[in-house]
């Protein structure tokens, strides 16, 4: 397997499965609920019931963890699935047809990627009210522009492939070149290009969210994970701790992985 | 030295050029970012008026006056035309939470701190990640290289908050410590992009030239490689300027800097809209600001702006 050639690659899935086991158990032997109040345990430190303590407000800060990992991995799932879609569609058909259109997609990229995630996320929370909503919205029109113009590339690339002028040349039509032809070649490097950018994507919720300007309570994530912990660093270092690292280490699995990925699909490192 | 003159003020023109070419596009731009600071700052469940009586029983009749005075009965298109002109004389309105401030005089107060801390960390992270970068160049040893991609990958992977939470448990939360927190990832980045840009500018003819002239590494490195590695440094900063921003954001909130972020983040929570949406204009100033800035500084070294003829 390619993945595990590379160093990173190698190093992304140990941390993966040392990520994995804890998560496991966790699940299968804790009942654990993230939402559960017990004041009594209110900024206890890590114990058999709670392994990683309680809050403020008592509720267990490993249910919380696992709770906003899946959260997070859904956010950064969905935004990259609708960047892609809207990527693939508009930068396909500009670098397809190329001319006019081409150059008005181009230019809407480059104007978007103008606006840094910041003006994004605090206009998106304006028209639609703070949430995960704005946040997905937030974070896909960011990874739009870079989408956009990858799939653009691969397009204008494909549009001039002998083996795509050739089916041209037997007579085959726009349905059956694109469908046929194009789809399948540009698929992989499509889904590959997204796959690396969920770190960086995670990364942005857990910032945006951390700072308030993203998800919002009852809902948890990564990011209200951080905010919670900072807003109680006085009285309980631990929680911030516990959160911070984590949110790095699974922030860091996913980057390693997509760092091996992209070492192992390096065509001059083969 | 007098021999160079002219290909200095050749590249200033080739500089000047290139920039003049983006100006359409940051005119554009800067017509969007209007718009999108008035959407955030008028588009919203409840106007301004609403928000200041906020559940308290108010006389109708003063609603209604208020919301003439403010402007808020006429079209969203008169609104926009009215706040657009208004942002062209220097008036961005006035604070819903501290009332009567004006939003310029809060963004006066709070730009100098997010200048200073972003100043502060390129003065730290550009030196250090270039010499780091410079010193991971050899291909005879593989380890600094993939010391560099580790730390860059780590750089990418603990959000801002996290690093600037951990600087300041384990330091203190003093100003250093938060430049700090700015600095070293990007020192990080600046390093490895340097290294890898440097692996293959070194394999490049014109090193080779260099080096048979009888030149030693350091001048081969220095005066040859690292000019034409730095180019590609400008369109990454560019990309990354950002993150760049988010992350100040989030240095500023922990270590409770009064800068841009922090106001912006405090406006947000507070349902400040008029300062929340003045703040998008100013990060869309800012990141233009940085690419510039990152153009500019590094175009100066590019060798290619300066030869007479082809690139070298």
């Amino acid at each position: 397997m390619r993945l595990a050639a590379s160093c990173s690659g190698r190093a992304g899935l140990l941390l993966s499965a040392a990520l994995a086991v804890p998560l496991a158990i966790a699940v299968l032997f804790l009942p654990l609920d993230p939402s559960t109040m017990d004041l009594g345990q209110a900024w206890t430190g890590p114990s058999a019931a709670h392994p990683l303590g309680c809050d403020g407000l008592g509720r267990d800060v490993a249910a919380r963890l696992i709770a906003g990992t899946g959260t997070s991995f859904a956010i950064a799932g969905l935004a990259l699935a609708l960047a892609v879609a809207l990527g693939a569609a508009s930068g396909g058909v500009a670098g397809w047809i190329g001319g006019r259109t081409d150059a008005v997609v181009l230019r809407l990229a480059d104007l978007l990627h103008g606006f840094p995630e910041l003006s994004l996320a605090i206009v998106a929370a304006a028209l639609l009210g703070p949430g995960t909503e704005a946040m997905v919205l937030t974070l896909a029109l960011a990874a739009w522009p870079s989408q956009v113009r990858w799939c653009r590339a691969l397009a204008l690339s494909n549009r001039t492939a002998e083996h795509v002028r050739a089916a041209a040349a037997l007579g085959a039509g726009p349905r059956h070149t694109i469908g046929r032809h194009l789809l399948p070649a540009v698929a992989g490097p499509v889904a590959i290009r997204a796959a690396l950018s969920i770190g960086p994507v995670m990364v942005a919720e857990a910032t945006l969210s951390g700072l308030g300007l993203g998800i919002q309570e009852p809902a948890v994530s990564l990011g209200t994970l951080i905010r919670d912990g900072l807003a109680d660093l006085r009285e309980a270092p631990h929680l911030i701790a516990a959160t911070t690292v984590t949110v790095a280490a699974i922030a860091l699995a996913v980057n390693l992985l997509a760092e091996g990925l992209r070492e192992g699909l390096d065509p001059r490192r083969r | 030295m007098t021999e160079r003159r002219p290909g200095r003020r050749l590249a200033l023109w080739r500089l000047g050029g290139r920039l003049a070419r983006r100006l359409p596009g940051l005119l554009i731009l800067a017509g969007a970012a209007v718009l999108a600071s008035f959407l955030a700052s008028h588009a919203l469940p409840g106007d301004p008026v609403m928000l200041m009586v906020d559940g308290r029983a108010a006389d109708p009749e003063m609603i209604r006056r208020l919301r003439e005075e403010a402007g808020l009965d006429q079209p969203l298109a008169v609104q926009f035309l009215s706040y657009a002109l208004d942002l062209l004389r220097g008036d961005l309105g006035h604070s819903l939470r501290y009332s009567g401030v004006p939003v310029t005089a809060l963004l006066g107060d709070a730009l100098p701190v997010t200048l200073g801390l972003m100043a502060g960390a390129a003065a730290l992270a550009l030196p250090l990640g270039l010499a780091l970068g410079l010193a991971a160049a050899d291909v005879r040893r593989a380890w600094p290289g993939t010391a560099l991609t580790i730390g860059s990958v780590l750089a990418l992977s603990v959000p801002p908050l996290a690093l600037a939470t951990w600087l300041m448990l384990a330091g203190s939360g003093t100003a250093p410590w938060a430049v700090a927190a700015l600095a070293l990832p990007a020192a990080a980045v600046v390093a490895r992009l340097t290294r890898t840009q440097l692996m293959e500018v070194l394999e490049r003819d014109f090193i080779r030239t260099a080096r048979a002239k009888g030149l030693g590494r350091p001048a081969v490195l220095l005066r040859h490689a690292l000019p034409n590695a730095l180019v590609p440094l400008a369109a990454a900063v560019g990309s990354v300027a950002g993150t760049i921003l988010t992350a100040t954001a989030a240095v500023e909130s922990v270590f409770a800097l009064p800068g841009i972020g922090r106001l912006t983040v405090q406006a947000v929570l507070a349902r400040d809209h008029t300062v929340a949406g003045a703040a998008v204009l100013v990060f869309v100033l800012l990141q233009v600001a940085i690419s510039l800035i990152a153009e500019l500084l590094i175009g100066l070294a590019d060798p290619r702006l300066r030869a007479d003829g082809e690139a070298p």
